[in-house]
């Protein structure tokens, strides 16, 4: 039972670790909160179950296509819906983000139904891990996120854009003195997130399969773990995903499944009471 | 907002008074029940949504998740009703108190709280209640919820003037509360709180002060809701009752009470008209209220009021 509670921790942690980073990119950013993001998780499994079950299209083409559907998504989102707010740009944009999210949903409601949706593993057979047998797919989730994370690690703290993102998190008006356009800072980092979410999504269909409301939990994790972490660290987030991922998984072999997300939500309540600037994060600000 | 002439004022406030007028002439006008039922529904919604107009509208408080407020009012109801046959005129207000309590716990533990925290804080709020109805199914009948509560009352007529008429006194009350000193207090801290800190304004009381009437109304209407359908589930916690909370009172117009009532009217009537068309319903809800967000963000009311009046008197109600 330790070795499964190991294994399984692990690939809900990386599940959550790819959600919560551009959830933490977006609120270190472009300091607003993107009720949306979550909805970006779903539409990424909808559009590979178009793209790889109904359209029988083969895996290397469909997955790049459903993720270039999702970050279009975004992207127009961000143009048409986010950047035009005026005034009280913080409740707005959490307003129309979470009617966003209720669109997308419905949208997705009615063109496939309320019945979960699943799809074939992409690779098939299980692996024998420290005395588990594990699906392979769910490994699959594990190395890809590992690789993503660590490609966007790298591409944050090595590259220039990488650069200018940090500098628009640290001080956008300073970032935009040194001639950083932060409306294209936000719309390459909203971009990003959703890339994430989508891919996010992408790999736990197969497990998981999709449904209209597959978003609202991981997505209110996904917050809970960026909170736990400190708001805009990003090794904070991968550290609390982890913290959140073996708990769940702790919780769900010792206890119940059923009582997974309530464990998450506590964890929200408790976080947000007790030590709102997280684990990691510096100066929290409202 | 700016300060309102006098005469747009008696203006405005006829139209009012004649929708007021209007609303109480309605079962004379309309003799079908049906219709009557669904304007129930409509008065419902429009307190909900004025009472959350209190909090995110005028202090500026993002509670998304308004639901809480309502299935603890709901759930408070039901049982209260089912177990000892408490009538509702008792459940009610009782609804309301229990409501109020949760404003109360959730506002003092979220006082330090703004922004994203608050709406969070809000939202893991009501999915702990609707978890802990769901796991603990055996007591709380789980996604079923309860049913075969007492209702309000049987005739469909008392149930219309009772909910138009409590809408009303709902509707006054907030907006008497937010037109006085009180007002003008929780929108300076609605725009600015340290600057309402620095001139001497008891913040943390006033929040409060805020949250208990908001929940209360919460919790109160929730209960009515329960009798008057009968029936509590645990969806009233969800995410999509907040959000059609949100949606009456940003497509109404924020910020000016009237508003939800208008956005509460004009959503739940256009359900019924779209009832046709069936599942497209909150599709074209949703996207009704992005489009409204976009384009007139002060929302329905103002923006017709204004409409109407450069109609009438090629002046602005709203200068």
């Amino acid at each position: 039972m330790f070795a499964e509670i190991l294994i399984y921790g692990l690939v809900t942690s990386a599940v959550y670790a790819m959600l919560a980073l551009g959830l933490t990119l977006i609120i270190g950013i472009a300091r607003v909160m993107n009720l949306a993001h979550g909805a970006f998780y779903m539409l990424g499994a909808y559009a590979l179950y178009t793209t790889f079950s109904s359209l029988k299209l083969p895996l290397f083409i469909s997955v790049p296509i459903s993720l270039l559907v999702v970050v279009l998504i975004a992207i127009l989102v961000d143009i048409f819906c986010l950047r035009p707010i005026k005034g009280d740009r913080f409740h707005g944009i959490l307003v129309i983000t979470l009617i966003l999210a209720l669109f997308f949903e419905e949208v997705i409601m009615l063109g496939y139904g309320p019945q979960p949706r699943a799809i074939p593993s992409y690779i098939s057979g299980r692996i024998l891990f420290a005395g588990v047998s594990v699906p392979s797919q769910r490994l699959l989730v594990v190395v890809v996120s590992f690789l993503v994370i660590s490609g966007l690690w790298a591409f944050i703290s090595k590259t220039r854009i990488g650069g200018a993102i940090l500098s628009v998190s640290q001080d956008p008006e300073a970032a935009a003195l040194m001639g950083i356009n932060s409306n294209k800072i936000i719309l390459l980092v909203n971009g990003l997130a959703a890339l994430l979410a989508s891919l996010a999504g992408i790999l736990v269909v197969p497990f998981l399969s999709a449904s209209p409301v597959m978003w609202i939990m991981p997505f209110a994790k996904a917050f809970t773990i960026v909170l736990l972490g400190g708001l805009g660290s990003i090794e904070g987030s991968i550290l609390a995903a982890f913290i959140l991922g073996y708990s769940e998984t702790i919780v769900s072999f010792a206890i119940s499944p059923r009582a997974t997300e309530l464990v998450a939500m506590v964890i929200l309540f408790l976080v947000i009471i007790l030590k709102p600037s997280g684990l990691m994060g510096s100066k929290v600000e409202g | 907002m700016g300060y309102i002439k006098k005469e747009s004022l008696t203006q405005s406030h006829a139209f009012t008074f004649g929708f007021i007028l209007f609303l109480f002439l309605i079962p004379v006008l309309i003799r079908d029940p049906y219709i009557w039922g669904i304007l129930v529904i409509a008065n419902i919604y429009a307190a909900l949504g004025a009472s959350f107009d209190l909090l995110l509208g005028y202090t500026g408080l993002g509670v998304i998740g308004y639901g809480l407020f309502v299935g603890v009012g709901g759930y408070t109801a039901a049982s209260f009703s089912l177990a000892f046959g408490m009538s509702p005129w008792l459940t009610m207000p009782l609804g309301g108190l229990i409501g109020a309590f949760f404003g109360l716990l959730l506002g003092i533990s979220c006082l330090r709280l703004r922004g994203l925290y608050l709406a969070f804080a809000s939202f893991a709020s009501a999915a702990i209640c609707e978890k802990i109805i769901l796991v603990f199914h055996d007591i709380t009948n789980g996604f079923e919820g309860l049913s075969g509560v007492v209702p309000f009352s049987l005739s469909r007529i008392v149930n219309y003037y009772a909910s138009l008429i409590m809408m009303l006194v709902t509707a006054g009350f907030l907006f008497v509360f937010v037109k006085g000193k009180m007002g003008l207090i929780i929108q300076s801290i609605r725009n600015d709180q340290e600057a309402a800190e620095a001139v001497g304004i008891n913040t943390t009381r006033y929040k409060l002060t805020v949250f208990l009437v908001s929940s209360f109304l919460g919790g109160f209407w929730g209960a009515f809701m329960t009798h008057y359908m009968t029936h509590v589930g645990p969806e009233v916690f969800g995410l999509r009752m907040g959000i059609l909370i949100i949606m009456i009172t940003v497509v109404g117009g924020m910020r000016t009470i009237i508003g939800s009532i208008g956005g509460a009217y004009l959503l739940i009537i256009m359900n019924e008209l779209l009832r046709e068309i069936g599942e497209f319903r909150l599709l074209i809800y949703s996207l009704i209220t992005i489009i409204i967000f976009l384009l007139m963000p002060e929302g329905i009311v103002p923006g017709m009021a204004k409409f109407v009046s450069t109609i009438f008197k090629k002046r602005s109600l709203f200068p």
